[in-house]
């Protein structure tokens, strides 16, 4: 379960989230949309204690990161897996080094089990075989198929997807979508996956929050959404312009 | 005010970086691949920069002293004698710092800096690695092994070169110039002390610079360059305090 209550972040004088809440019930995954510059990253961010609030609280299942400090933080991170926007692949590690991180950094995993862990997290976003490949010989597809891998390769109870395929191709994205939901449906996980692709998202989502300039302005699901009175909602999720 | 406080900011976040490597040196898991492979890149890829720079140190220090010492005295017998020690406990821990935060220190808040601003660090500390300990940890141990080591060397080509000079200048005869009846056990002491502190604080000063990276590529070249200022302040700061230091300890007869 993740839950968020009256979470404000400001930089400087710029509110960033002002007053955001939101509740993802154990198992359910939540879709995070809202126009680019909403506050969709910071609200991820926030959920794994990467940045801190200036007022709230984050639940995630009986942790209440806001009060945790940064060594708690790393049990509470053990159980989150993290797709992020810019792929975030250390370019000083080859793609099987890179997916392994997770673990090796976990310790108590025999070589032998991280070995097959990664071959069969690469097999499962179709890249087999290139283990031994640099992110940088890698098209922007492949580092994200790659950067999902990592994050599921711990086997993680908590999902957080920050835009997963923004830039690709329809191709791609259809099959990331296609992952996300076969994964979904294999480890039962807690999802919150921002993106713009609202229609790939319907599919998956049990519910979604739309955020505007830092301000929850929907919560329902998509079907709630496009019969919401207010009409930046219906824009978004279905698309059609609305004056 | 505005400065001040960003000066004392800076010295902050500067000395709590410091702490928590410190910490992870003695606490964190040791991992001796990087720590080898940034020795590689600080001592090895720095030492033709330190031979260079040092070289016409020593060649023109021994070329302009012996000038004056040739219109004052007409004698350069104690050329070598009187630059020793200047050398070993003064401009060769001084120089070789700054041409390692110049060098390894732009290298570093670049490399930290540009994983910033592409989440990687985000990403460490996601998958359970500490920044501070995963990336600053293997540059502050190789630093404070190779400046000492880079010092020695610089010092050693600065002298010889010094030797050259005053052969070809003035004639004196190498065999003159090696006198060492002037540098002391304490001169040695001061610029080893300085060198193991130089390494010590440059890659921390260069890390916190490329942690405080924002945005995309100008932020990580305002990093780079906050980085160099800072670490070649500190550097001359630092001699400065040490300096005094040793000259309390030789007034005071320690």
């Amino acid at each position: 379960m993740i839950r968020c209550e009256g979470l404000t972040l400001r930089y400087g004088r710029t509110t960033v989230l002002d007053d955001v809440g939101f509740e993802v019930p154990t198992g359910k995954t939540l879709g995070l949309i809202g126009a680019g510059g909403a506050g969709k990253t910071c609200v991820l961010k926030l959920i794994c204690g990467l940045i801190r609030p200036q007022a709230g609280r984050i639940l995630v299942d009986d942790d209440e990161i806001t009060a945790l400090d940064e060594t708690a933080l790393m049990a509470v991170r053990g159980r989150i897996g993290m797709i992020f926007q810019n792929y975030a692949l250390f370019d000083f590690l080859n793609v099987g080094d890179n997916i392994a991180f997770p673990l090796v950094q976990q310790g108590g995993v025999p070589a032998d089990e991280i070995r097959a862990r990664v071959t069969r997290r690469l097999a499962q976003v179709s890249l087999p075989g290139i283990e031994a490949r640099m992110p940088s010989d890698l098209s922007g597809g492949m580092k994200k198929r790659v950067c999902l891998a990592r994050a599921i390769v711990h086997d993680p109870p908590i999902m957080l997807c920050d835009d997963p395929t923004a830039g690709l191709d329809p191709v791609t994205t259809n099959r990331i979508f296609l992952l996300l939901k076969h994964l979904q449906a294999e480890n039962a996980a807690t999802a919150i996956i921002v993106s713009h692709e609202v229609g790939y998202l319907r599919p998956i989502c049990d519910e979604f929050v739309m955020l505007d300039h830092g301000r929850v302005i929907f919560r329902g699901t998509a079907e709630a959404g496009l019969a919401h009175a207010d009409p930046r909602v219906r824009q978004f999720l279905s698309g059609e312009v609305v004056d | 005010m505005g400065l001040l406080r960003f000066v004392l900011e800076e010295l902050r976040g500067i000395a709590r970086t410091f702490g928590l490597t410190l910490y992870y040196v003695f606490r964190g898991r040791w991992r001796w691949a990087p720590v080898l492979e940034q020795m590689f890149q600080v001592g090895n890829r720095s030492v033709f920069f330190i031979l260079v720079t040092m070289g016409f140190l020593g060649a023109i220090l021994n070329f302009q002293t012996g000038f004056q010492a040739m219109r004052l005295f007409g004698d350069t017998s104690l050329l070598g004698a009187a630059t020793l020690p200047l050398l070993v406990r003064q401009l060769g821990p001084t120089l070789c710092g700054l041409m390692v935060a110049i060098r390894v220190g732009t290298g570093i808040a670049a490399e930290i800096g540009s994983m910033v601003v592409t989440e990687q660090v985000d990403a460490l500390r996601m998958c359970n690695a500490q920044p501070v300990d995963y990336l600053i940890k293997p540059r502050f141990i190789a630093c404070t092994i190779m400046v000492p080591v880079l010092w020695v060397i610089g010092t050693t080509i600065a002298f010889l070169c010094g030797m050259y000079v005053t052969w070809a200048s003035f004639h004196t005869i190498p065999a003159t110039y090696m006198n060492f009846d002037l540098i002391r056990l304490p001169d040695v002491v001061e610029g080893a002390s300085k060198a193991l502190v130089f390494g010590m604080v440059i890659p921390v000063i260069a890390g916190h610079s490329g942690f405080a990276a924002r945005g995309g590529s100008e932020g990580v070249g305002s990093a780079t360059t906050q980085a160099v200022v800072n670490a070649s302040l500190a550097v001359i700061a630092l001699d400065f305090l040490l300096g005094g230091i040793a000259f309390l300890f030789k007034t005071a007869g320690l």
